[in-house]
């Protein structure tokens, strides 16, 4: 052996490096906050109360996720040793905020992100977002049906549940014939209230440890 | 409507990873070894954290101001002499300072929402890069922590012991904690062995609580203590939310131990002075989250990849004391354990022994003198020590030592004990009292406790602070 070795780096250094880089995606849309709102009440025809009441809970969303992502591993056995989903698509929800929790998450968790969208607003919060990851971490699709069956088989596991209950059958049947798991649309307001735990847990369905 | 109205705390975030350790090393003007006179960071005079008192916790003066106790000496372990003076704070001074950091808990701090106080937190990582060279040098003065090890391993380990305790703020239900309203006080009992991950993450997951934080430090651990105040009150936490309350008076420990606002205890040292204080704080139920002098153990299987196991022996060595203050011991199984001294052995005889403030030290001298003297009756004092070290210094060579099935152990520091074992079984018959066990190359087929986290630590230290 060599003189001296060279100490590896943290088994969480990975996690702890993702959770800062949503700090500073959250500071980014904090530092962009009124133009966001803009865009919210543009894009979803909300009263500005509603679209600050969006942006500022976004904001505190990334934040709590820039805190979940090295911790994960403490809270969920499945995320024990390292281990992140595998790759994933996103039928992102509708509305701002839940779109925000529902792509921190996969981030926080270390997933690789496909995401389906056809929002303005939530458009301008991925590029927030994806500008303080690597490159290949978030890619962004249109959500036309076409796309979406596309991004299916491009990926291991589809979170469809955000989608409405009577989603594409095209779709379903993409992602059957490619072998792509499914997490299923929830009835309305099912997502929003899961708890954090209980929205990032099925992510780790297939999940895989770091080579 | 508000919205422009700027938040509780803005979001910063400037240091998405600290610089990077070699060349922060190398482009920091590091103070010379041997220097008379103390670097700047370091105050010859380290004083408590008193209410009202016009000082800031430190004076560069060498002579007695407005303290209220006794002065202790703390002795440099690279030359045995005095380094600088810290006050010993006595019993009531203690009680005023853990009632003020109450006070400022409750009324500056507690009632703000989860989201707040995670934002307050997030930017005590952020700050750290500004003070990584304060406390690299101060450890290495203080404890004879290599420099090097101070910015290259210490620093990255904080700034993310830091920002995963920040993160528990907004979370603190989801994992069985609660937030505190009414605030409180936690005590954190710092001594040398306290690392900078360590205190950081005690503190801020205490913060995150709604808690303020008194640091008991003792002598040693002083000004670094000092350096976490100011650290903490850069961050934008409210002043007198942390204060500090050096010494060792017995008497002191007792008022803190007994006051009406103590929520939970936080210390680490040996295993006789942490019963000592878990018998003083189990009248009142005061939660104790202790860490005893306890050994790490690596168990060594037949089938080990002895290249990895002899990296992280060598590492071992390097860390002595301050990583593995109960001492490190390898338990190897007979087929291999003459092929693995003869890999280790001569890589961490060769270490760089010398000033901590010399960015080529790999070893320091070990934190006490008593350390010191133990280490010496293990190996020869002469062997692998470079000529020209202070005589009065801490030293110790580092080095392998064989220990016989029935032998003592090497004192906690840069010499590594190994013993050969029979099989798996027989190492389970040499593992009472470890502290944490890695076993390489096979399983034990029981359970061994893992190696200290501070991400777990600060959240039973969150779960503790519920009541």
């Amino acid at each position: 052996m060599g003189e001296r070795p060279v100490r590896p780096r943290s088994p969480t250094h990975g996690a702890a490096r993702r959770g800062r880089a949503l700090l500073a995606a959250a500071a980014e849309v904090e530092a962009g906050r009124q133009r966001f709102v803009e865009q919210v009440r543009r894009a979803h025809r909300c009263r500005i109360s509603e679209a600050v009441r969006q942006v500022d809970g976004s904001i505190d969303t990334i934040v709590r996720w820039a805190g979940w992502a090295d911790k994960l591993d403490l809270v969920l056995p499945a995320a024990a040793g390292g281990r992140r989903p595998p790759p994933l698509g996103v039928l992102a929800p509708e509305e701002f905020l839940g779109a925000a929790r529902v792509l921190c998450s996969a981030l926080a968790a270390g997933a690789r992100c496909v995401v389906a969208h056809d929002s303005a607003a939530v458009g301008a919060l991925v590029d927030v977002v994806a500008a303080e990851f690597p490159a290949a971490a978030v890619t962004v699709v249109a959500r036309d049906p076409g796309t979406v069956r596309e991004l299916a088989t491009t990926v291991t596991l589809l979170d469809a549940r955000a989608a409405p209950g009577d989603w594409d059958a095209g779709l379903r049947l993409a992602c059957a014939e490619a072998g792509t798991r499914v997490l299923p649309p929830l009835p309305a307001g099912h997502l929003v209230d899961l708890d954090d735990l209980a929205l990032v847990g099925p992510l780790f369905t297939g999940a895989v440890r770091p080579a | 409507m508000g919205l422009t109205a700027p938040r509780e705390s803005p979001l910063r975030v400037t240091t998405l990873d600290l610089p990077a350790a070699a060349e922060s090393l190398a482009a920091s003007p590091v103070p010379v070894p041997g220097t008379a006179t103390l670097p700047d960071e370091v105050p010859g005079l380290v004083l408590a954290d008193g209410p009202g008192t016009p000082h800031d916790g430190t004076s560069t003066a060498t002579t007695t101001t407005a303290t209220t106790g006794d002065l202790l000496d703390v002795l440099a372990p690279t030359t045995g002499e005095c380094l600088l003076r810290v006050e010993d704070t006595g019993p009531d001074l203690a009680r005023d300072i853990a009632t003020a950091v109450a006070t400022t808990s409750r009324t500056d701090w507690a009632w703000l929402s989860a989201q707040d106080r995670a934002r307050f937190l997030f930017a005590v990582s952020d700050v750290l890069a500004g003070h990584v060279r304060a406390l690299a040098v101060t450890a290495a003065l203080t404890t004879g922590r290599p420099l090097a090890a101070g910015f290259t391993l210490d620093a990255p380990a904080a700034h993310a012991a830091a920002f995963s305790a920040a993160g528990w703020a907004d979370k603190l239900e989801d994992v069985g904690a609660a937030h505190r309203p009414g605030g409180g006080v936690v005590v954190l009992l710092t001594t040398w062995r306290t690392s900078t991950a360590d205190a950081l993450s005690a503190v801020v997951a205490a913060l995150a609580t709604g808690c303020g934080v008194v640091l008991r430090a003792r002598p040693a651990a002083a000004a670094t203590a000092r350096q976490f105040v100011r650290l903490l009150e850069e961050a934008g936490v409210p002043a007198g939310l942390v204060r500090s309350a050096p010494g060792a008076d017995a008497a002191t420990d007792a008022a803190l131990w007994a006051h009406p606002d103590l929520v939970a205890v936080r210390a680490d040292g040996s295993a006789e002075d942490l019963r000592a204080v878990g018998v003083a704080l189990a009248g009142r139920g005061t939660p104790l989250l202790q860490r005893p002098d306890a050994p790490h153990v690596d168990v060594v299987l037949a089938g080990a990849d002895l290249e990895a196991v002899a990296l992280a022996l060598v590492e071992a060595a390097i860390g002595g004391a301050h990583e593995r203050p109960g001492g490190s011991r390898v338990l190897a199984h007979r087929s291999v354990v003459d092929a693995l001294v003869a890999r280790v052995g001569p890589v961490v005889s060769r270490l760089h022994t010398g000033h901590p403030l010399d960015r080529a030290t790999a070893v320091g001298p070990v934190p006490t003198p008593h350390l010191a003297r133990a280490a010496r009756e293990v190996l020869d004092a002469t062997a692998g020590l470079p000529a020209g070290l202070p005589p009065g210094g801490w030293w110790a060579p580092p080095g392998i030592a064989t220990v016989g099935r029935h032998s003592a152990w090497p004192p906690p520091g840069p010499v590594l004990g190994v013993r050969s074992i029979r099989s798996p079984e027989d190492a389970l018959t040499h593992l009472t009292g470890a502290g944490s066990v890695t076993v390489w190359g096979g399983e034990l087929g029981t359970e061994v406790p893992a190696p200290p986290d501070p991400r777990r630590d600060a959240l039973d230290l969150l779960r503790a602070c519920r009541g």
